[in-house]
């Protein structure tokens, strides 16, 4: 991500979201839910239940996102928007390492309530719903923005609505997905 | 001593410009024993008045434990603060958090340690326990207020839904806070009970403050039986 130094502090520039994240910032996103996953199931009461719980974060908001990414590119080319698939593809990028950095901020916390009450499970069910939240408004902004700033000014508006129809549609459907492999992994 | 009084002047007339100053290295490593001793202290003083509602060895044992129920949550939460403010497209130096962390403990400490004589002269007329431990919590609260938001203030401006990182780090951290008292307990000691530096793991505070509505309503239908989870469980 970069930046540009203003009187109020350091401030993205307008091409935030443009490029696509470098290795170590992906990798820290992957460990924060990989780790997310691993202080609540120190805590957990059986060996099942830590089974369960180790992999949720990571399955939960990457595979909603590897499962439901394609077809927002696929929706995005059939109804003829204009912005690149590479500036889709790094807005979404950036939408899980800012997520998994939310993630790997919550570790310690989540630490402390493993060791110390059974209430890290509903933490987790509950942190994961905020993150996928933050983490959908996030991707609804980034990618209108992709959008607006790609293409023609005559078509803006109808391609606006276009774009607002297909990412509310992903949005929902992500949700979804993130739902099912939930509850999949909470054995429902 | 004079440049510690003039750090506790500057962290309640104008906080952030104490964090804004201090952010490079030298200054830092000036400025925090400074500010964690601020903290203990006035902590500490905050910790004399609230064993006072018992008196004995209380009086030390909440004098101990005020600072650690003080820290605790806030070294919990700031990992998970930063990381809302980054998702909000702000970018924050993990040293000026830690600063503005340290600045509102000190802050904070300074009020409580102010409020002490208020809290002292109320629990010097004999209020019943239950009433003394909302008056702990509504005094917790008051002061906390204030060192919260120098944390909110010392961030940079502009971001995207700042009230998004905001309001999640406050119930971070009113969570680890709520646990934290729960694990420290307790501060305002039973008049009957036995004295104890602390209790046992049992339970987590949300369990223990349903049981206790239950009780104030005269729900007495179902026993609550308070058990070890997590961790701890495993290790007794």
């Amino acid at each position: 991500m970069e930046y540009v130094v203003t009187p109020q502090g350091l401030v993205p520039t307008a091409e935030e979201g443009s490029a696509l994240p470098g290795a170590s910032t992906v990798g820290r996103a992957v460990i924060g839910f990989a780790l997310i996953g691993l202080v609540t199931a120190l805590g957990s009461s059986g060996l099942e239940g830590a089974t369960r719980v180790l992999p949720a974060a990571l399955v939960v908001d990457l595979g909603a996102l590897v499962l439901t990414g394609p077809a927002l590119l696929v929706g995005h080319q059939y109804l003829g928007l204009e912005a690149e698939v590479t500036e889709l593809v790094g807005v979404l990028s950036w939408v899980f390492c800012r997520a998994g950095t939310v993630a790997l901020g919550l570790c310690p916390a989540l630490l402390f309530f493993s060791a110390t009450s059974g209430l890290a499970p509903s933490l987790l069910v509950l942190s994961l719903v905020g993150i996928t939240g933050m983490a959908l408004l996030d991707g609804y902004s980034g990618l209108l923005s992709a959008e607006r700033a790609a293409g023609s000014e005559d078509s803006q508006r109808m391609r606006a609505v276009k774009m607002q129809g297909l990412v509310l549609f992903w949005m929902g459907l992500t949700a979804l997905v993130g739902l099912r492999l939930g509850l999949h992994l909470g054995g429902v | 001593m004079r440049q510690i009084l003039a750090l506790a002047s500057q962290v309640l007339r104008d906080p952030i410009e104490v964090v804004d100053r201090s952010e490079d290295r030298e200054e830092l490593m000036r400025i925090t024993p400074m500010l964690l001793g601020i903290a203990v202290a006035g902590s500490m003083i905050f910790g004399l008045v609230v064993g006072s509602s018992r008196g004995g060895l209380q009086l030390v044992y909440a004098a101990v434990k005020m600072p650690a129920l003080m820290w605790i949550p806030m070294a919990l939460s700031l990992p998970a603060a930063r990381a809302l403010w980054m998702a909000c497209e702000l970018e924050v130096s993990t040293a000026r958090v830690t600063l503005a962390g340290l600045v509102a403990l000190a802050r904070t400490a300074i009020l409580a340690a102010a409020a002490g004589p208020m809290l002292w002269l109320f629990y010097s007329l004999s209020p019943g326990y239950h009433i003394s431990v909302l008056a702990l919590a509504a005094s917790l609260g008051l002061v906390g207020l204030p060192g919260l938001g120098v944390v909110a203030r010392a961030m940079p401006a502009g971001g995207r839904r700042r009230w998004l990182s905001g309001a999640g780090s406050m119930l971070i951290l009113g969570l680890c806070f709520a646990q934290t008292g729960w694990l420290l307990r307790p501060f305002v000691a039973r008049p009957a009970g036995e004295l104890s530096f602390l209790r046992p793991v049992e339970e987590d505070v949300f369990s223990a403050l349903g049981a206790t509505t239950r009780s104030a309503v005269g729900d007495y239908s179902s026993d609550w039986e308070p058990e070890t989870r997590g961790m701890m469980q495993r290790h007794r």
